[in-house]
């Protein structure tokens, strides 16, 4: 499960905006993270950010990945936060998840490529895959381009991958949806 | 001494053409009258940039005077809250009002933000400022199902150009945000802002120096909205302005932007393109600062 962080208590306003109020906050959200979390950045509640202040908290954190924690953002109940998030991002070059409050999905900033975004679609629908899986979900899909699309979806830590040892020996690699 | 005289309907424009050839600022002069005796509508945006002007005359240490007969567009001007921000040194006459009308009614309006002061050393008060905005829009369109969509987006331009404020304008005085919705033909929210600062231009051409060079200011600012051109070093910035422009493409808006001498009308020849020049005036009397309206009409919502 998702280390859950409310920005909204965390900002104490529906508004967070500027780079200082940015850096103030960036810093609360630091002092709660543990190692190697995924960290859910709860939106409930926040009705509008700015582009600075999205680019001090949410693209320094996707940029620097603190404590080697992978980020998305949920419950985003308002467009407009998304659509800030997404201009900011997009000019620094990273991407971020971004779920609604009715769960459904969507990249914001830059995102992969559309055949890996296509991939994303899987593994938010199923929650965890193999390689496997995908390439038989999307059919005709080459083993090598599956993985291609894996792998650009995790640079991009827009899922998390763990490795498992499979019951008659060898290894194989589960990829989750970040929750 | 320097006289000049506004006409019966004192818009942006009419602001713009009655001071551009006195240029009071520009022209060291030691004192300035403006006369309001044939004026019967002012818009909420002209107080804006007329306040910046008389209070930056009055700081410079000029002696400024209105004549400004008792009428309607005093009785508004007071109910703006324009002679709470006015500099006390400047005179008003007959008789200056004392703001009695804005301290009794302030926020009582849904359909407008009376002239609010966004002071540099005080960001807590312009966030609650900003959050009035959005409250303001939302009330606005209320009959709309997108009340917040809006509101998120009027906000948006807002509260980007209060951070240009803080981040950027380099001076102690204030600046000035309101809000005024309009109505007959063309039903409009009308969202003011402007500082007194060193100007939009300036302050990209500064610090940035790489990415403004050679550019001059008709293509700086268009660049500013259309492309971003950030004045901050860290990777991802200037995307503030660009948001403003896109979400004036979005509902055919206008821009209006002003900067120091130039003074510019932005509008929407095509979606593809977004923003594009309609007017742009590089010898417009001098204002120091940045002073943007932003028209978003209701019908298009």
């Amino acid at each position: 499960m998702a280390h859950r962080i409310s920005v909204k208590a965390i900002a104490r306003t529906p508004q967070p905006a500027g780079v200082e109020k940015g850096r103030a906050d960036l810093a609360a959200i630091l002092r709660e993270l543990g190692a190697g979390e995924v960290v859910a950045l709860d939106m409930r509640g926040i009705r509008l950010v700015d582009s600075s202040w999205a680019r001090e908290v949410i693209g320094t954190l996707v940029a620097e990945e603190p404590r080697g924690s992978v980020f998305y953002l949920d419950g985003v109940e308002f467009p407009v936060v998304a659509e800030n998030v997404d201009a900011a991002l997009f000019r620094g070059g990273h991407a971020i998840l971004a779920r609604t409050a009715d769960g459904s999905h969507q990249v914001l900033g830059r995102p992969p490529s559309a055949e890996a975004l296509e991939v994303l679609k899987v593994i938010e629908r199923d929650r965890e895959v193999t390689a496997r899986s995908v390439c038989s979900a999307i059919g005709g899909l080459a083993s090598t381009a599956c993985n291609n699309r894996l792998k650009d979806l995790l640079s991009a830590r827009l899922v998390v991958r763990q490795e498992s040892n499979l019951p008659g020996g060898g290894r194989e690699f589960m990829y989750r949806a970040l929750n | 001494m320097l006289n000049v005289t506004f006409p019966s309907t004192l818009g942006i424009q009419e602001f713009e053409d009655a001071i551009a050839g006195p240029d009071p600022l520009g022209s060291a002069v030691k004192s300035v009258t403006f006369s309001y005796e044939s004026v019967t509508f002012i818009p909420m945006e002209a107080h804006v940039h007329a306040l910046c002007l008389y209070n930056q005359l009055a700081r410079a240490g000029v002696r400024v005077r209105l004549l400004w007969p008792e009428h309607d567009t005093l009785s508004y001007a007071d109910r703006m809250g324009f002679f709470q921000l006015l500099d006390d040194e400047v005179a008003v006459r007959p008789r200056r009002p004392r703001g009695l009308l804005a301290r009794v009614h302030r926020s009582r309006n849904p359909t407008l933000l009376e002239l609010t002061a966004i002071v540099p050393a005080d960001r807590a008060s312009a966030d609650r400022t900003l959050q009035l905005v959005y409250d303001r829009v939302r009330a606005n369109v209320r009959t709309s199902s997108e009340a917040d969509h809006v509101a998120g987006h009027v906000g948006t331009v807002a509260t980007e150009l209060v951070n240009n404020i803080f981040d950027w304008s380099e001076t102690p005085l204030s600046g000035i945000i309101g809000i005024q919705r309009y109505g007959g033909k063309n039903p409009r929210v009308t969202l003011a802002i402007a500082d007194s600062g060193v100007g939009i231009t300036e302050s990209l051409r500064k610090n940035n120096p790489q990415g403004t060079a050679g550019v001059g200011d008709q293509d700086l600012i268009l660049k500013a909205f259309r492309e971003g051109l950030s004045s901050r070093k860290e990777p991802g910035g200037g995307a503030g302005l660009t948001r403003c422009a896109a979400i004036a493409t979005q509902y055919k808006g206008r821009l209006c932007v002003r900067t120091n001498r130039t003074w510019s009308k932005l509008i929407v020849r095509a979606e593809s393109n977004g923003l594009n020049w309609n007017v742009f005036n590089p010898r417009g009397a001098m204002v120091a600062g940045t002073s943007l309206t932003f028209d978003l009409l209701v019908d298009r919502v």
